[in-house]
């Protein structure tokens, strides 16, 4: 016969107060050594008292005050590890490029996708006259028009300059869309890395057209590659969100969008600092004539290349990594 | 136990113990929701009004900033809205302060806590969720799911579950007790809704419960009320 479920919890409910106490000190500062080994044990004992409590008094207001006071205190008692310079620097130097090189085929077939995008822009801007009407704004044809690349007036008059910000804006958003539109079952992903690939098409070969194209490359020159391979990364993450609500093998959709989201988000979210650079070049060293073109192709090239030297080299033969990307 | 693991998530501790955690559902996350909003809001209003008394007017300078400048300026405020939510719920242990007045918490799908990448990521997805305007993918994946959790949480593999405060006092004001679990558990909840039943129903509840503890049945509604008050604090 179990003892009365007054007298059990007034025999336990100060340990209960205790470790109460303890985890909501927990939850503001540090604990010393003794306070943590005093929360291992009463946590313990909680547990042994919220077993007890399940097999004599189940569906009582003790019993769920336990359940809710355990549930409290393993949050407390299994954090997560806190080595986070140890991680951010294995997370750089193994973790992502590995990731990279796993997920090649995914990052290959966004790539693909764009590329097809700038093919199919640049023929229609090419063959068909009305095409530049559809891919190419308004505003922009007005500046070729004139002979000017809207990249030149970017700290001039508001018009243009309004224009400069949507340019250097898209492609934040782009990569950031691509990403996230997996959910839609890849579809709005495709379509991103498509348009963008047309818009680029369509862009470069309107301005070649006008004898401006070797001005525009020479802007896009220094940003370029750099964002491009990282819209390319982005896209390849929004499709592995896709694969897992398609394509999700042996395991539940819930399971392989978990497993698959996981690193889709770290691939997405390790590129994120290199995109902010990939910005600050963009809105600085590209437009304008304060740095020589030459300098520019110089930089762009160099980036891309360390960029992809790193991710395909880096911390090979680190062994495998898990399934969920941990 | 049954009403309460309904839409609730068992886990299993090393401990070798079953918790069942509390999942928040749509209402307590659309109020949390509404409580951040209204923080964030506030916020932003008064930094807005301090620097418009110190320095110009913010419409100006934003007029006046050169296109990286906007761009710039346009990173802050997506930094700034994704420092909200997830600098709160990494250093806050998966809390805002809309969920900490609400009293829920994310945390892992196994009742663990969230890890910073868990967090990050549920937030990053709060764009999709978000879309077109006010959440309508997040409250549709919310209604079909079982854990009423949004595509942020589906992909991070995070859930919202609610920290009830749950009283002690119906044990410690009846201590002297000794009444089987099951008996005490009906004459406390009877009594704690004491005021809240008809008076007739009062009297025709505490005589079937006294009865069946095998009591004397009351003569009248005060009688049944000390009758069972007794019992309380005496051995039944």
């Amino acid at each position: 016969m179990a003892e009365p479920i007054t007298a059990f919890v007034a025999r336990r409910e100060p340990d209960w107060r205790a470790l109460e106490a303890l985890l909501e000190r927990l939850e503001r500062s540090t604990l010393t050594l003794a306070e943590i080994e005093q929360l291992d044990r009463l946590y313990r004992r909680a547990s042994a008292d919220l077993a007890r409590a399940q097999a004599s008094y189940p569906g009582t207001d003790a019993a769920r005050f336990l359940n809710q006071l355990c549930g409290r205190a393993y949050g407390g008692v299994y954090r997560p590890t806190v080595n986070r310079l140890g991680a951010l620097k294995r997370f750089y130097a193994v973790e992502l490029p590995g990731l990279v090189r796993a997920e090649w085929r995914a990052i290959a077939v966004s790539a693909a996708l764009m590329g097809l995008g700038v093919i199919l822009g640049a023929t229609t801007v090419a063959l068909e006259p009305t095409g530049v009407a559809l891919l190419v704004p308004d505003q922009i044809q007005e500046t070729v028009a004139r002979g000017q690349l809207w990249t030149d007036t970017i700290e001039g008059q508001s018009a243009s300059s309004e224009l400069a910000v949507r340019i250097l804006t898209n492609n934040l958003q782009v990569t950031l869309q691509v990403f996230a539109f997996g959910l839609t079952f890849g579809v709005l992903t495709v379509v991103g890395l498509l348009a963008n690939g047309l818009q680029i098409g369509a862009l470069v070969t309107h301005c070649f057209q006008h004898g401006l194209g070797g001005g525009l490359l020479v802007f896009m020159a220094a940003h370029g590659p750099l964002e491009l391979s990282i819209i390319a990364i982005s896209g390849g993450a929004g499709l592995l969100l896709a694969q897992g609500l398609l394509l999700p093998g042996e395991r539940t959709r819930a399971e392989a969008l978990r497993t698959r989201g996981a690193r889709a988000v770290r691939l997405v979210l390790g590129c994120a600092p290199i995109l902010a650079l990939t910005g600050v070049i963009e809105g600085f060293v590209s437009p304008g004539h304060l740095f020589p073109a030459p300098a520019k192709i110089a930089l762009g090239l160099t980036l891309g290349c360390v960029f992809w030297l790193w991710l395909l080299r880096s911390g090979r033969g680190a062994g495998q990594l898990g399934d969920d990307g941990r | 136990m049954e009403s309460q693991a309904s839409s609730g998530i068992t886990v299993a501790t090393p401990e070798r113990v079953a918790l069942d955690l509390p999942v928040a559902g749509i209402g307590h996350r659309a109020l949390a929701w509404l409580a951040d909003a209204g923080v964030m809001f506030v916020a932003l209003l008064l930094v807005y009004f301090v620097y418009s008394l110190v320095g110009r007017s913010v419409l100006e300078v934003a007029q006046d900033l050169s296109g990286a400048g906007r761009a710039v300026a346009l990173l802050a405020g997506f930094a700034i809205l994704q420092g909200y939510w997830s600098g709160f719920e990494i250093a806050w242990r998966g809390q805002t302060p809309g969920k900490r007045l609400l009293r829920i918490r994310v945390v892992r799908r196994d009742g663990a806590p969230a890890s910073a990448f868990e967090l990050v990521t549920r937030n990053l997805l709060r764009a999709i969720d978000f879309l077109p305007m006010c959440y309508p993918a997040g409250v549709v994946t919310m209604l079909v799911d079982r854990h009423h959790r949004r595509l942020g949480d589906l992909v991070a593999g995070t859930v919202l579950v609610r920290e009830e405060r749950i009283a002690l006092s119906r044990y410690t004001d009846a201590a002297a007790s000794t009444l089987p679990v099951a008996q005490f558990e009906t004459v406390t909840a009877l009594l704690a809704r004491w005021d809240m039943l008809e008076p007739e129903a009062r009297l025709r509840v505490a005589s079937g419960v006294l009865t069946g503890l095998g009591q004397p049945t009351p003569g009248d509604e005060a009688s049944a009320r000390a009758s069972l008050e007794r019992l309380l604090r005496r051995d039944g």
